[in-house]
């Protein structure tokens, strides 16, 4: 483990995948999938409905038990670790959430303040109320502090539940299909939001996505997800000149 | 009875719709023990206010009995609970608010149950609450007649 550990630094590896399989019955979802990130790097997975981009993603966040294969993050094979490790990968890895998931009985503020509950030992109200509102301006929404989450349109949600992501100033942050759901103007709002916290807090993102927009202006490089496996990688420019039948079919 | 129906059915849709919007995916990822955090707080409530609910239904009913007698004789109200308090026996009230403990619990922790492992989607929630009241309901007859048995034995 040590030894892995001094490799990644080196190579500043954040994130391997090997090898990741999953199946629910008789329906494998994952067939040995392989992924490297890089520190800093933002990585758009790009695959069809059903393909099992969410499956992936949860992998890696620890919330589904993969069948074979190892995801190490930061030089910690995420499936061996036990609960507390978990969680201490956990705080430095964000996960925005498909359906957003925000807790729909509490605030704009209490939502944010949840994530800070592993801390509420160690840091004072007023710097819990420092870290929700600058998180709120991140995503320039400080005004909804008192509001419900019922009460803010889907993007508000989304950016909501990004300050959520952001408040514990993760080194990784996932996105899974951030801008599912949303017209192609507010898609683009939170693309660009995107790529300002990555420059500004130097995250490396995975961004799991369709959206066309979402992989020209987010990706450094494109992974597509095609029957489970790991099917083609590069550059977005490389992506879309690809000759291959399975791949063209997402630029038509 | 009513509780089950009540509570059972709110716990198993509020928990079922956490579930399948991922919100309970989210604590979890958030560093917080959804079962804890979610769970044991609401057996807990269950548990310990189900016998306050059947306490305050038992006096709302003897006062409402109190109201019947006062119709037709005027007794007084210090006369009447007088005789209340000297013809219940401890073998009356013991067991009935033991027993609504259990109650309590068994409902408070089927909710959660069926909540906590509904399917996806939004009819899952509907199936999730739904089965929560009859499995709670059914529940309840079986721990009364638990209960039953069980006094029988201790002798009161
Ligand atoms: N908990 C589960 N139990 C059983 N099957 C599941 C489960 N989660 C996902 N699946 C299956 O895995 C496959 C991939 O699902 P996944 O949610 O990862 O798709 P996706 O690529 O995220 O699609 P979308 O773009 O619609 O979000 C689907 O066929 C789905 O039925
Ligand atoms: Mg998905």
């Amino acid at each position: 483990m040590k030894s892995e550990l001094k490799l990644d630094i080196k190579s500043n590896k954040v994130l391997i995948i090997i090898n990741l399989s999953k199946s629910f019955g008789n329906n494998q979802v994952l067939k040995e999938f392989n992924l490297e990130l890089l520190g800093g790097e933002s990585v758009v997975v790009l695959g069809k409905s059903g393909s099992g981009k969410s499956v992936l993603i949860k992998c890696i966040i620890g919330l589904i038990k993969p069948d074979h294969g190892s995801i190490h993050i930061f030089g910690h094979n995420i499936p061996d670790l036990d609960h507390d490790e978990l969680d201490q990968i956990r705080a430095k890895v964000g996960f925005l959430f498909q359906s957003n998931a925000l807790y729909d009985s509490m605030t704009v503020r209490e939502n944010l303040e949840f994530p800070l509950r592993r801390y509420w030992l160690e840091i004072s109200q007023m710097e819990v109320d420092k870290m929700v509102i600058d998180a709120l301006e991140d995503v320039g929404l400080a005004h909804t502090l008192d509001m419900m989450p019922a009460e803010l349109s889907g993007g508000m949600r989304k950016r909501v539940a990004l300050a959520r992501t952001l408040i514990l100033k993760p080194e990784i942050i996932l996105y899974d299909e951030p801008t599912t759901g949303l017209d192609t103007i507010t898609s683009k709002e939170i693309i660009e939001l995107m790529v300002e916290i990555q420059q500004k807090y130097k995250t490396t993102s995975l961004i799991i996505s369709h959206d066309m927009n979402c992989v020209r202006m987010a990706s450094e490089r494109v992974v597509m997800l095609i029957d489970g496996k790991c099917y083609a990688s590069g550059t977005y420019n490389e992506i879309i000149q690809s000759v291959d039948p399975k791949v063209k079919l997402f630029f038509e | 009875m009513i509780f089950a129906g009540k509570i059972g059915s709110s716990i198993g849709a509020e928990l079922g719709s956490m579930k399948v919007t991922e919100q309970i995916d989210a604590m979890e990822v958030s560093g917080t023990n959804p079962f804890k955090y979610l769970v044991a707080t609401r057996v807990l409530a269950c548990t310990l206010m189900l016998p306050v609910l059947v306490m305050l239904g038992d006096s709302i009913s003897l006062y409402g009995a109190y109201l019947g007698v006062n119709i037709h004789t005027n007794t007084s109200f210090i006369l009447y609970w007088t005789q209340v308090f000297d013809n219940l026996v401890f073998g009356d009230v013991l067991p009935a608010f033991t027993k609504s403990f259990f109650f309590g619990f068994a409902v408070g922790i089927i909710g959660c149950y069926k909540g906590y492992n509904s399917s996806k989607g939004t009819e899952g929630v509907g199936r999730s609450a739904n089965s929560a009241v009859v499995v709670s309901s059914v529940s309840i007859f079986v721990i009364d007649l638990l209960a039953v048995q069980v006094t029988d034995i201790l002798g009161y």
